[in-house]
């Protein structure tokens, strides 16, 4: 089973603040989603409405055809890891899991036992004695072995070390090859998972700013390095992300598409014509006006 | 496949506080069985001994008040498991009532063994008859009222939840005149009380499923 996404004009207010100001994509499902935005652009926010834990105050929200809120067909396929306060949480890990078996329908218990083995979590530990990490981890295998055909990993890698978050991307490419499924992954660490995804959306103080597939999307930044005054010509009256200067070398990002011809002429005139990481493109694109 | 229907949150909700209320149970029945002690020992103890049920039922109303209030934190757990709030609240209101069934049925059965086997071994000074103004409809009258108990707090915990402290004053407030709306009722006519009481339990019902209808969930 798999479902498509649709948000159609989306926006959502609290109170006085609008977390979203009409947003509107689709995603093909079967694909990783990387949703990227800095603190408070609203991520959280659009992913709480994914996943039917509120509602838009305008728009609507498709998923598989069927508007989700309320909708037990569509909710029972739709998981939602964020990172939880587990403070007052004194059931074991064991006992999260059975819950999760419970409730998930194509839950898989001996996948969950494989990553917990994985991940070293202990079965026997109440959760709320857990590290962020290993309560992070718990979160992560939940997810991941729950199978739902949607699901929302909303930095589900908080205080996880560094081994954990590759055993999590690892298995994460792993269950996506076996079973496609719709997958969106907030996250705060851009050059770590960016290869984990097909398509980026880039959220910024409410706004969809961005919405591509990522090759396309790396492929659209570049860097201009050269003498200032051949950079300054060459690169008039395209996107400038961000520019550089020491002496007289100037490097300049650019945002957008450069064709064969540009790019020898580039070369021809001494320019170092390079690519752009795609964190390098969400600081620019989301940095503007600081 | 079918998804997760209000049935099987009703059963695993009452599973889960019918935990809690055992616990409870026992306690209720240590205390009386210590009383009982007290009063017929040596010591001579002054003392109003009354029967066990409608001690059960003095206490249940507040036990039944603070697992209601924690009930939200049911629905929250629910809808992150893709439980519509619908199938939540249709469950866990089953459950409620299945807990205040339970809870008096099994103060009838052990107020009935307290009958039998104290009357028979020793010289038992009740004071309270089995059943009060209400007779043989006693039982019934306070398994209502202490599922309306449950409800109030149920009520007064997402009230908080969804609205925060300010508010959530007005739904304490609301608590205080119901509660003193069925203890007036309880004392009415059986025909009154019974309507009334019923009336009450729908009010609330309506209540708690129109704020929870759409409530957001907090991340």
């Amino acid at each position: 089973m798999i479902f498509d996404i649709e948000v159609n004009n989306v926006s959502l207010k609290y109170k006085d603040f609008a977390a979203l100001n009409n947003i509107s994509f689709k995603l093909k499902g079967g694909q990783i989603y990387g949703l990227l935005g800095r603190n408070g652009a609203g991520k959280t926010s659009l992913l709480s409405l994914l996943a039917s834990f509120r509602q838009p105050t305008a728009g609507n929200i498709k998923i598989g055809g069927e508007t989700p809120f309320e909708n037990a067909d569509i909710m029972q396929h739709a998981s939602f890891i964020y990172d939880k306060d587990y403070k007052d949480e004194w059931n074991k890990v064991s006992v999260m899991l059975k819950f999760a078996e419970r409730y998930r329908l194509n839950f898989d218990m001996d996948y969950a036992r494989q990553l917990v083995d994985r991940f070293k979590l202990p079965l026997n530990k109440p959760v709320n004695k857990l590290s962020k990490g290993m309560q992070s981890a718990m979160n992560v295998t939940i997810g991941l072995a729950s199978r739902t055909p949607v699901i929302i990993f909303d930095e589900a890698y908080l205080g996880m070390d560094a081994p954990n978050r590759e055993i999590f991307y690892k298995e994460l490419l792993e269950e996506q090859s076996r079973q496609p499924r719709t997958m969106i992954l907030s996250t705060h660490l851009v050059s770590e998972m960016d290869y984990l995804f097909d398509e980026v959306l880039i959220i910024d103080k409410g706004d969809l700013v961005l919405h591509k597939n990522y090759e396309d999307l790396v492929s659209s930044g570049f860097s201009i390095t050269g003498d200032s005054n051949s950079v300054d010509t060459f690169v008039k009256g395209m996107q400038k992300l961000n520019e550089k200067e020491l002496g007289n070398t100037k490097s300049v990002m650019v945002y957008g598409d450069l064709s064969e011809e540009m790019r020898l002429e580039g070369q021809r005139i001494g320019l170092e014509i390079g690519q752009v990481s795609l964190q390098d493109l969400f600081i620019y694109l989301t940095s503007e006006e600081d | 496949m079918r998804p997760t229907s209000f049935s099987k949150v009703a059963i695993d909700m009452y599973t889960e506080q019918m935990k809690w209320t055992l616990w409870f149970m026992v306690f209720i029945l240590v205390a009386q069985i210590a009383h009982i002690i007290l009063v017929i020992s040596p010591l001579n103890i002054e003392s109003t001994l009354r029967n066990f049920l409608p001690f059960l039922y003095g206490s249940a109303k507040i036990y039944m008040l603070i697992i209601g209030i924690f009930s939200y934190g049911f629905l929250t757990f629910y809808v992150t498991q893709g439980v519509t709030r619908r199938d939540y609240f249709i469950g866990s209101s089953l459950a409620a009532i299945g807990l205040s069934i339970t809870i008096i049925i099994i103060g009838v059965i052990l107020t009935g063994l307290q009958f039998m086997i104290l009357d028979r071994i020793i010289d038992y000074p009740m004071t309270s008859p089995l059943f009060d103004n209400h007779g043989f409809l006693q039982p019934v009258y306070y398994n209502m009222n202490i599922f309306i108990f449950y409800l109030i707090g149920y009520l007064i915990g997402i009230g908080y939840y969804r609205f925060g402290w300010i508010i959530g004053f007005a739904f304490v407030a609301f608590a205080i005149l119901s509660i003193i709306l069925t203890e007036t009722l309880l004392k009415s006519q059986p025909a009154i009380a019974f309507t009334g009481l019923l009336a009450l339990t729908a009010t609330i019902l309506i209540f708690i499923r129109q704020i929870t209808k759409r409530m957001a969930v907090k991340v």
